[in-house]
This record gives C-alpha cells, structure tokens and sequence, in this order.
C-alpha cells in the first residue's frame, strides 16, 4: 500500500505505560552473567561428596601401597607412596576432615597439586566426575557436616549435594598435620 | 629430536670440550716430559689441541686459536722428528694453565680476562713457534698463572732438569700431518684409534639424567607389570582348557565334536601359542630393561682418575720449586666412584700433595744421608673396600715428628698443662686437623698456614666421609680418605620390621646372622666375635610395635656394637638414593627413601641414629647426683674428645649433670629424646657442624629458648657473628679459654648447681 495519507507503525500513539516501562527496564542494572570459572573434580570421600577445583587434581591414580613412616605414620599422615617414579607423601583427608572413611574402602588415589613440584596424595572412595565450577551465589542451602571453615559453598547438581573445599585453607591445614 | 645440548650455551659446550682436552693435554705432556711418551702420546696431544682449537674458533676466542695452533704445529712437528725440549713443554703447560683458568670464568668476565692475558698468550703462542723474544715480561700475566720463562731461567733449584725429549719415532703419518691442519673439518668424526683410546663421554644435566634414571625405574617396573599380566593370561589359559576339558566329558557324546567345539579348540590352541610369545617377549623385555636401569645407574660412576685430573702437573710443579725430586705413583685409577664424590676429591687430595711434599718428603741429599734413594715416592690409591672408597696418600719421607705436635699444643694453649704431656701419637696426630694448626714456624706460598688439613677434613667430612693419619717417624706419613662410593646409588640389604620393609645400606652392617638370642627378655644379647651384644628389636625401636622378640633363632644384623633384629630378611638391592621430602623434617632413624624394583616405595635407616637412639641412655654422665637430680642437664658437643672430656670435667665439678656429644647430629639425636638447660657446642664438628645445629635448636618451638654457647677454636670476627647470627647466645674462643671465665659464662645463663663436687669425682 503506498499513500501520503498512510500512518506507518512509528506514527501510532505509544501503548498506556510505555514509556515508563521502558525507562524503568533501562534505569535497572543488568542481570550479570554467571561468573564461571574453571571446573571441579567431585569425589566421593567416606559419606561425603567433596569438590576441589579440577586444576589442584593432578592426577588419579590406583589404590597405591603406603609406606609407614617410623613415629609419624597413623594419624593424618598415612606414608609415602610412590606415583609415576615420584615419592609423594600420603595424608588421610578423611581424618584431617574427621570423616569416617575405612581405609580399605579407598579405591582410588587422588594426587593433589598444592603448587609445582609439592603433591600430595589422598585416598579416596571414587572419583564423581568433572563439573564445571559452581556459581557462588548459587550455593545451597543445605547443611554441610563439616566446618564452615574448610568450605567455599555447598552445591548440588542433579545427583545431590556436594561440598566445595576452600584450597588454602585444605593445603595450610594438611601441612601442619604433616610436619 | 632432542639431543640433550640445548640446556647448554655455545660458551658452556666449549667449557666442557675444553674441561675435557686440558685435562689430556696436561697429563700426557707429563707424560711426554717423564720419557713415557709413544708414538700415541703425541697423536693424542695433536688431537687435543686442535679440537680445543677448532672448540675456540666456533666461539670465537681467537687467542686462544692461535696459541692451540701453535701448540698443534709444534706437536705435528714433532711427530716427524723434531724435539720438544723441557722449555717448550713449560710454555704448554703454562699455556693449558690459561686454558683451564678460562674454561673456568663465566661468560661475562671472558672478554675483560683476555683483555688482560692476550699479550702473555700471543707471546706464548710466539714462544712455542720459536720466537722467544717476543715474550712478555711477568707483570704482562694474570696473577695466579705462571709468566712464560725460557728454560734457562725455570726455578729448578736442585732437581734435575729433565733430559731432552728424544722424541718417538715418527707415526705413520696422519691426514693432520700431511695437510695444513686448520683447513681440517672440524666435525669429522675421531679416528677409530682415538675413540679405542679413552672413554668418550656425554654431557647433561644432572636433572635430566635425573629424568632418565626415574624414567627408567618406571620401565622397569611396567617391564615386570607385563610378565605377571603374561602369567595371569597363562592361568587363564589353564582354566579355559579345563573348562572345555569338562564339557567334552559331560555333554558330548565322544568322537562327535560339532564344528563349534573345534573352532573353541583351535582358537585356545591359538591363544597357547600367543600367550607362550608374549610370556617370551616379556622376560626379554625385562632383562633388558633391568640392563638399562642399571646401566643409566652406573652412568653416574666414574673413574677415580677423572676426579683428579690435575695431580701429576701438581707434584711435577711443587718438586720442582721445592727443589725435590719426587715420583708420583697412581694406582686404582679406574676405581668407579659417584660424579658427586668425585668432584669433591681434588681439593683435598692436592692438598695432601702439597704437603707431603712440603712437609714430608726430604731433600735428595737429606734423603741420601739417611740411605733413602734421593727420588722419593708419593703413592695415590683408590680402592673399594667393603662398599667405601679408601684413598691412600702415602710419601716415604722423614714422617711427622709427634713431639713437635706436643710442643704446639702446649704453646697454644690447646690442652691444659697437665694433660698435654699424657696425649698419645694418635691423639696428637689429631691436632693436626685443627683450624689454624701447623708445625712450621714459617710460612710459605705452598704451607706452613695450618690451614691445609683442616680443609681436608673439612671436604672430606662435606662429602660423608673421615680422614685419618697414620705416621711413622723417619719412613713417612700415611693420610687415609674414607668416602661413600655414590651418595646416590647405595647397595642395601633389605629387610622386613613389623609388615614393612626398610633398606639398611650395607657398608653399615658388620655381620648378618641367624642365632638365638640370650639373656632375659628385658637385657637380650646375641654373641658375636666373642662379645656380647644388645639385641635391639628393630619395630621397637621405629616406634611399630613393641612386640617381644619371637623364639628361637632370629634374623640379626650387627651393627655399631648392638645387634638389630628383624622378622625377615629379604635380600640385597641396589638402590636409587631420594632425598627425604623436608616438607616432613627430619624422621628419627630415617635418612632417606627409594624405589624397589616393583616401584613400591621404601625408607632407608639411618643407622647411626638408631645406634644412638639405642645407645642414648648410656652417652649421659651424670654428677654424683644421679640423673634424677634437680642440677642443671648441660649438654657438650665437640668432636675433640680431649676438649669434651675437659668440659665434661669441669662441669660435672662444679655439680652439674652432663652429657655429651661428638658430633652435631649425636647432640640433635640427643636433643630430641631429653631436656637440657644449656647447650655448649664446638663449631667444626663431622656430620652436622656446630652452626647447623645451633640453628636446628632455634627453629625448634621446644628447644628454641635454650640457652647456648659456642666455644671454637676460631677466633675471626666473622665466624663469632656466624655462631650468634645462629643463635648462639654467647661466642668462647678455646684460644682464649680459661676454667673461670668458661664457669662464670655457664654460671650467667643458667646460674649455679646447688652442689660442688670434690675436685677427683668429675
């Protein structure tokens, strides 16, 4: 249709509310994307399952043979154990954590990377899988069984709960037990 | 593909050539000037120096080009005849002394050391192609490196001067003879003769030999993973051919195999014939892997002679200035010890050299008035002996005179008064080792500094050994180095405590048996060379288990005057040396950890720390109050045990409880276990010195506020700011002790003992 006498779309009256409405969506500040960053490595230690950020797991290894260490041995610090021609010191998570974990239910060695060339390995139950790293302001509500100290956040994903553990304070608690 | 080198620079690769070709360059010219010299002397002297020059042109060090060329020349010459005088082979080994010196510097400092050397090379170089009056005056070389001096002046005051090189008879003649030899390729591969003719050698990294040896611990073990996945598909096989065994039997009539069951057979007869390949495949597999574990172990070795590549040229230059006339005998140059070893022995050893010929060894005519031939013999020998490296160095002169030790130890005040005139020889040999001691009244460019045996002992206790002295007076003096054969490879026996096994170093055991135990069970001993000796359980004392020992004979290994028992012997190993991880610390009765052949990790004890920890009880010398007495506990540390002894007198007389220590690592051992209210430690001491110790104890929460004092032979400002930089709470001079103000020092840290003692109890 063609005409001077025409009225286009942009020469209609605006709708009631209109322009308040729009001022208000502009005057709001926009919704932040979700800062995700990195992944998680979820494991299962004992009853619970535990996250770590996936960069801090070096590796996963077997169930590893651990060789006592005269008068320290037996209490967060389990041995040595030997990984890929490396010996690592061995630590009990569980204990450090106060988690009841049988040692012969560990099936799996995980090897912690505190910084390079200082591991760690840890026995744990089973490795969960790779997530991608939760975002904060999405922590659940629920109650973790360990000390709020030792934790990031608590999640969950579609399989249930799970506990981020906050490295630093992982790494500096792991090195007192130790020495 | 990687070839290792490029970790280096194109300066650190002509260092390691020109490392390697000076240290042949100045043995053979020995060599060649003792008339020892073949025909392949001279060939290899040849090769040396125009791969060195060839090594200088690639990094642009043109002096040095020209002086290796004319060193070349004159070698080439002499090949076809002419002779190579005692003057000339002076100016090569002066000019290998400039050699060394700039393999030596770091890259930055080349250009200016040139700048100050050039001229005395050039004139070297000069010198050595016949024009001896372009030679430069002395001032024109770098201290420390001889000016270059014609024959006519070399001191040689009354040695005489070798004879004339007759040279050998000329070569075949070689491609470098015929043809002008700069024009040589100077990547072409070493004639076959050259390559018969001494080790050749690779360089790397130590990380990355590291690197290959944890690589191929791993394919070692992963060679042994696929032997026992062989032998489970064996047994899987077996269980396969029963089960169709069974079937045949049960549900088949005979004589009617369907074309199925045929089929299962042919295939297990396949999988037979597969199995029995890979079972062949992988035992040669891990033969020869366990082959090149070893070998990338032993790569670590090397010939005693390679630690020691200056000796010959020392005695050679130091007869020769003293005026003496001594031969050098070398035996067990081919002794293998660990790279890590071996670069610590030259030191030493040199200094053994300078003074045995300084000290020991007489003038001819001395030597001819007490009917010694007038050449004297200075012995070097390096053997194994049960897993230690033994290094004798021996001369026949006139021995040291033990009176002459007495006489300065008195003057020094290094021993009291009255004890001095009671010290035996053995015991006044150890003076000598003390810092700043010397016989000599004078002092010389060579010795006389009573510096000398102390580094000795020093470098030699660095590296985990001992030296010790045997002389006798008028037929010479015998120093007697003993080290680890390798730091980082150890030959152990391995052994099972409580479930767990440890690896015990075998150069620590002095007997292995399996012999019932004695005693009761609270004092058990075992005999052993008619003496009784206390059975210590081994998971006892590694805090395992506190088990009594089982009946009936047990496995035992004697060690240090105790014997440890242990549930199993298991066998021996050789053993990859790792560093305990120090995010651990020190582990009481633990020095380090390896690999066993299965990859599985395993400590090795530290057996001098479980000797003392077993012997702990019986090191403390109480006073007369018994150890439960309420006087302060002192604890003295000093490898001297005149001066302990001393100390120990002293203090346990004026009331107080002591107990003592020769060494750093005895006192940290003893430190750890009791609680002292003062510690009182020398600072040159074996294993763990007095400095390292003082620090341990104040990084220590429990023990950090004890009081210490440090009483030392060295009196230097520095070393006193040392030993309270450490955290010593006051520094003593022995050179300045006295027993009052050593008292009154003892008595402002910690105050008096309530009791003083009569002057005969201590």
């Amino acid at each position: 249709m063609t005409g001077t006498d025409r009225v286009t779309l942009f020469d209609r009256p605006l709708p009631p509310g209109y322009r308040v409405e729009m001022r208000s969506l502009v005057e709001s500040d926009p919704v932040k994307p979700a800062l995700r960053t990195g992944s998680i490595i979820l494991f299962q230690l004992g009853p619970l399952r535990l996250a770590l950020p996936s960069r801090v797991a070096a590796a996963v290894g077997p169930v590893l043979h651990i060789a006592r260490i005269p008068h320290r041995s037996g209490t967060v610090l389990l041995g040595l154990v030997a990984f890929r021609g490396e010996i690592l010191p061995c630590c009990s998570l569980a204990r450090l954590l106060d988690v009841a974990q049988s040692q012969s239910t560990a099936a799996r060695t995980l090897i912690l990377e505190e910084s390079p060339g200082r591991r760690w390995a840890v026995p744990i139950d089973a490795v969960l899988g790779i997530r991608p790293a939760p975002d904060p302001s999405q922590a659940s509500a629920q109650v973790s069984p360990l000390a709020s100290h030792w934790l990031l956040g608590s999640f969950a994903d579609e399989a249930g709960g799970f506990d981020l553990l906050d490295r630093e304070t992982l790494f500096r608690q792991v090195t007192l037990a130790t020495a | 593909m990687s070839n290792g080198l490029e970790d280096f620079s194109l300066f650190d690769l002509f260092r390691m050539e020109a490392e390697e070709q000076v240290r042949i360059l100045q043995s053979q010219l020995i060599e060649l000037e003792s008339g020892a010299a073949s025909a392949a002397t001279l060939e290899s002297l040849m090769r040396a120096s125009h791969s060195l020059k060839g090594a200088a042109r690639i990094v642009g060090l043109d002096a040095v080009v020209r002086l290796t060329h004319a060193m070349e020349d004159r070698f080439v010459a002499a090949q076809a005849g002419d002779s190579l005088d005692s003057a000339c082979i002076d100016r090569m080994l002066a000019a290998t002394d400039w050699l060394a010196k700039l393999q030596a510097l770091a890259e930055p400092e080349i250009a200016a050391w040139l700048d100050s050397n050039i001229v005395a090379m050039d004139a070297c170089a000069a010198g050595l192609r016949g024009n001896p009056q372009t030679e430069v005056p002395e001032s024109a070389a770098e201290p420390g490196v001889d000016a270059i001096t014609p024959a006519s002046s070399t001191p040689a005051p009354s040695a005489p001067a070798p004879p004339a090189q007759k040279p050998p008879a000329p070569p075949p003649q070689s491609k470098a003879a015929h043809q002008p030899v700069a024009e040589e390729d100077i990547f072409a591969h070493p004639a076959q003769d050259e390559r018969a003719g001494r080790e050749r050698t690779v360089r790397m990294t130590t990380e990355r030999f590291d690197q290959l040896l944890s690589l191929s611990a791993e394919t070692l073990v992963a060679a042994r993973q696929l032997t026992s996945q062989s032998e489970s598909l064996g047994r899987n096989l077996r269980a396969l051919q029963k089960a169709l065994t069974l079937l045949d039997e049960t549900e088949i009539d005979a004589g009617s195999h369907t074309s199925q069951q045929r089929e299962l057979d042919r295939q297990v007869t396949l999988l037979a014939t597969h199995i029995a390949d890979l079972d062949q495949l992988a035992r040669v597999n891990e033969l020869t892997v366990e082959r090149l574990y070893r070998s990338v172990l032993g790569g670590r070795l090397r010939p005693f002679s390679e630690g020691i590549p200056g000796v010959a040229r020392l005695v050679r230059d130091t007869a020769r200035e003293l005026g003496k006339q001594v031969r050098l005998e070398l035996h067990g140059e081919s002794t293998r010890v660990d790279r890590d070893i071996l670069d610590r022995l030259e030191a030493p050893i040199s200094h053994l050299i300078t003074n045995a010929i300084d000290h020991g060894i007489e003038s001819a005519a001395e030597r001819a008035a007490v009917g010694k031939p007038p050449e004297a013999t200075l012995s070097i020998h390096a053997r194994h002996e049960n897993g230690r490296l033994v290094i004798t160095v021996r001369d026949d002169g006139g021995g040291i005179d033990p009176e002459k030790i007495r006489e300065r130890v008195i003057r020094r005040n290094l021993a009291p008064a009255e004890t001095a005139p009671g010290l035996s020889e053995p015991e006044l040999l150890e003076f000598l080792f003390l810092p700043g001691f010397s016989t000599r009244d004078t002092t010389s460019v060579l010795s006389g500094r009573g510096v000398g045996l102390n580094v000795v002992q020093s470098m030699v206790q660095e590296a985990g050994g001992s030296v010790v002295v045997h002389n006798t007076r008028g037929a010479g003096t015998e120093f007697r180095l003993t080290l680890p054969v390798t730091r980082s490879v150890i030959r152990a026996i391995r052994v099972l405590a409580e479930g767990e096994m440890y690896s015990i170093p075998m150069v620590r055991i002095d007997h292995i048996a399996l012999i019932e135990v004695e005693g009761d069970e609270q004092h058990p001993i075992a005999r052993w060379n008619d003496r009784p000796h206390p059975v210590i359980a081994l998971a006892s004392i590694l805090g395992l288990s506190s088990r009594p020992l089982a009946k009936g004979p047990v496995p035992l290994l004697f060690c240090g005057g105790f014997a440890f028992a242990v549930d199993r012997l298991i066998g021996q190993a050789e053993l990859s040396v790792r560093r305990l991880d120090p995010r651990l610390g020190k582990i009481p009765g633990i020095s380090a950890a390896s690999l066993d052949e299965n990859g599985l990790p395993m400590l090795i004890l530290d057996m001098d720390d479980l000797i003392q920890t077993a012997s702990g009880a019986s090191v403390t010398t109480t006073s007369a109050a018994g150890s439960d007495s309420l006087a302060p506990h002192i604890l003295v540390v000093d490898d001297s045990h005149t001066v302990r002894e001393m100390e120990r007198r002293l203090l346990v007389r004026s009331g107080y409880t002591v107990s003592t220590a020769q060494n750093g690592q005895e006192a940290w051992n003893l430190l750890r276990l009791n609680d002292y209210d003062l510690l009182i430690s020398d600072v040159d001491m074996p294993q763990m010195n007095g400095i390292e110790l003082v620090a341990r104890v104040r990084e220590n929460p429990r023990m950090a506020r004890m009081p210490i004092i440090i009483l030392s032979y060295k009196d230097r400002e520095e070393d006193r700011r040392r030993g309270l930089d450490a955290g010593a709470d006051l520094y003593l001079t022995k050179s300045a002790f006295d027993n009052g103000s050593f008292l009154q020092a003892v008595v402002d840290m910690i105050g008096e003992a309530e009791t003083t003692l009569p002057e005969d109890t201590a």
